[in-house]
């Protein structure tokens, strides 16, 4: 009962304020996969997993999960901003111990009192009612006392008006019991005045008595006829008139339980027991039963979890019993804070709030103690925020903050959940790692993303980052290495070599060229500064002729072309004469071609390219 | 009065030898100075020529120089002279040629003929 009680109490603020659960169906979407609890309610899919005392169609709070689940839909309780908000609201507020609130108080308790089957002398219906009008000047009480008594001055009036049929309906009885004793005599006594009378029947002096036509001749009547005629009128009148007065007065009566019920829902429950303990002073033939249309969402509350039809008696013991509840909340409340378990004495004080809200109890309970809670509150509601949006690194730390601040704080389902999504990010993130490795920058891509999806804020996001960073250049040197190999830029490749060689040391391909363009410009070099040194000591020509073989390979190189334009006016003579050499011989003027290379030969004796001349000559002169 | 025997040196005389001597050592080191004429061929004028060797092919001329290098090949060989200085032409020396040795350094005439490759190949020689 206590049980049931707590699920329906608990359900009607969510029913009143949030949710009006959708019809299932097929293109309904499907619950979420993550372990967020959303504020919308979504369909159970575990039906014996909160099942309650009477089944899973009962209001269920589950602590467990900061959920309430009824007929089917969950909500959260803990994360549902607007129950939240309140809440925390309540937890702020002073102790609610103003000398109006007190005067307000002792006088709903004055009315309960005065109206108590109890009382000595039995309740005293006139003066609870005169002291509505003083409840209701109270702003706590939005005016419901002056809803009550507005609805109690219907009531009454409605019952006065029965009572005033009543009379009619006994006038009219009389007056048609008169009527029909009228028409009785009538019928018994009236003659027909012709009786005893005669008249000629042969001729003018022959007279006859006629006999009497009807004994009762008043029942012909229209006199008698008129009395029948209104014996009729005033019974269908009475009959009109008892309908309309049941009718009013029924529906005095479900204006009144509406009232009452919507107290209930409002979990204004003194309000419900003070209008069920007037009903009852009211309408004393003791009909108690709720005149609630069966389709709708709170009969289908009671009778689904109570399991019978709903009456006043009802709402009053539920009423009654959720009071005791909230009260009992409140003293666990208490010792639970003494404890410093903060978490236990949160979840037990939200409950009561959630339920009794209005209640004295949690209006009174001094704000000391509602602070102590507050920051375990506020530290999980930040929590909660902290996975909702997937910051697992502010969770963690809320965790532990939390795990300092409640000796009583379970925090292995957070943990979890933390560990579980931290770890799959990671996962996502080593893959994208490997793949950066493996410059394979798509599936790269797919895995940061799937990584930010589980964790957005994963801080080994950031050793990413750095990687890409540190790509980002050295895709730029990548480039600049391609651009400047395809314009044969070669001594730039070589003197940015030291920045090329790290961008390209996983590319053989670019390896392999990289390289090539290395030793050719080191071979360049070389023979340049051999040639500058043979230059130094007077060796122009073997300086040059040093140079033009590399040149022959080299011909683009800016440096070498310097160097040997530097040198041509000192050895023009040679390179003329081994020009002219060349030229004879290609033409197959092996004499001429002869002269010259000997005449070069003559100005640098050591030259290559002179001996090697005649040698190929010589054997071409002589075959 | 008597006259002084004459016993002085008969200048006219003396003057006829002086011309006499003068006219023997002169001729003497023309006839040892003088080129060696041996080969009655034009002489090649290399300064001029030297780029067109081969269209000197088939004509016969002399040639003197300072033989600098010697190329000795299965085939015969080919002597280069040094021509004034800083000219050369090769010119081979054919197997059958009977020219005796040439050494190096020394100066030698040759009468050549230009063959169709354009070099110049020996027909004769004479040491100088």
């Amino acid at each position: 009962m206590k049980s049931s009680l707590l699920s329906l109490a608990l359900s009607l603020p969510v029913l009143g304020q949030v949710y009006t659960p959708p019809a299932p169906g097929n293109n309904q979407p499907s619950a979420p996969t993550d372990t967020v609890v959303r504020s919308n309610p979504t369909p159970s899919s575990n039906t014996n997993a909160n099942g309650g005392l009477l089944g899973n169609e009962i209001g269920f709070f589950d602590p467990t999960n900061d959920t309430i689940s009824w007929n089917g839909s969950t909500w959260a309780a803990s994360d549902n901003r607007l129950v939240a908000a309140r809440f925390e609201k309540y937890l702020n507020e002073p102790e609610n111990v103003t000398a109006e609130a007190e005067v307000y108080r002792n006088t709903i308790d004055e009315i309960l009192a005065l109206l108590s089957p109890h009382r000595k002398g039995g309740p005293v219906f006139g003066d609870a009612v005169a002291l509505l009008p003083k409840a209701a000047l109270y702003p706590g009480d939005a005016k419901l006392c002056d809803s009550l008594s507005n609805a109690i001055y219907t009531a009454i009036l409605s019952r006065k008006d029965v009572r005033r049929t009543k009379e009619m309906i006994t006038s009219m009885e009389r007056e048609k019991k008169k009527a029909i004793l009228d028409a009785d005599w009538k019928a018994r006594t009236e003659q027909d005045p012709n009786i005893g009378k005669t008249r000629p029947t042969g001729g003018e002096n022959e007279e006859t008595t006629e006999p009497a036509q009807q004994i009762g001749r008043g029942a012909q009547s229209l006199a008698y006829a008129e009395h029948v005629r209104r014996i009729t009128e005033i019974e269908a009148s009475k009959k009109t008139r008892e309908l309309e007065s049941k009718i009013k007065g029924e529906l005095s009566k479900v204006q009144y339980q509406a009232l009452m019920v919507q107290f209930f829902i409002q979990r204004r429950f003194r309000h419900v027991i003070m209008a069920s303990r007037f009903y009852n002073m009211i309408w004393k033939e003791g009909d108690g039963t709720l005149y609630i249309d069966e389709d709708s969402d709170i009969n289908k509350m009671f009778s689904e979890s109570l399991g019978v039809s709903p009456t006043v008696s009802t709402l009053d013991s539920l009423a009654n019993e959720a009071i005791r509840d909230i009260d009992k909340g409140v003293e666990v409340f208490s010792f639970l804070v003494e404890r410093e378990e903060l978490e236990s004495a949160s979840k037990r004080l939200a409950e009561s709030f959630i339920v009794g809200e209005f209640m004295p109890s949690l209006d009174t309970l001094p704000r000391v103690k509602k602070r102590k809670v507050l920051d375990f509150v506020r530290g999980s509601n930040v929590l909660l925020n902290a996975i909702g949006v997937k910051d697992y690194t502010k969770a963690k730390e809320q965790i532990e903050e939390l795990k300092g601040k409640a000796k009583d704080f379970d925090a292995t389902k957070a943990e979890a959940a933390v560990a579980t999504f931290t770890r799959a990010s990671d996962m996502h993130i080593m893959m994208a790692k490997n793949h950066l490795a493996a410059r394979d920058m798509e599936k790269a891509q797919t895995e940061i993303r799937q990584a930010m999806e589980v964790w957005p804020q994963n801080p080994r996001l950031a050793e990413v980052d750095r990687i890409i960073d540190a790509g980002g250049p050295v895709i730029q040197l990548r480039n600049d290495f391609d651009r400047l190999f395809a314009e044969q830029n070669y001594r730039e490749v070589f003197k940015r070599q030291h920045e090329l060689a790290y961008a390209i040391k996983d590319d053989a391909d670019r390896q392999a060229k990289f390289r090539q363009v290395l030793e050719n410009i080191t071979e360049i070099e070389t023979a340049v500064k051999g040639a500058e040194k043979m230059s130094d000591i007077g060796q122009d020509y073997a300086a040059w002729e040093d140079l033009a073989n590399v040149h022959k390979r080299f011909p683009d190189d800016p440096d070498l072309n310097q160097v040997m334009t530097k040198l041509a006016p000192k050895v023009a003579d040679f390179t003329i004469a081994l020009n002219k050499a060349e030229n004879h011989e290609e033409r197959g003027n092996l004499g001429s071609s002869l002269s010259w290379y000997y005449k070069a030969r003559h100005l640098h004796p050591g030259s290559k390219k002179a001996d090697e001349g005649i040698q190929r000559l010589v054997q071409l002169a002589l075959q | 009065m008597a006259r002084r025997a004459s016993s002085g040196v008969n200048s006219q005389a003396l003057l006829v030898g002086c011309a006499i001597l003068a006219l023997v050592l002169g001729g003497g080191y023309w006839f040892l100075s003088r080129a060696p004429s041996g080969f009655d061929a034009p002489a090649f004028d290399i300064v001029r020529d030297v780029d067109h060797q081969k269209s000197q092919a088939g004509n016969t001329n002399s040639i003197t120089g300072l033989l600098i290098d010697r190329q000795i090949t299965p085939n015969g060989q080919l002597a280069t002279l040094k021509i004034g200085k800083d000219h050369f032409l090769s010119i081979i020396i054919p197997p059958d040629f009977k020219g005796g040795n040439l050494n190096l350094q020394s100066e030698y005439i040759f009468k050549i003929e230009f063959n169709t490759d354009g070099v110049a190949v020996a027909k004769d020689v004479k040491p100088l």
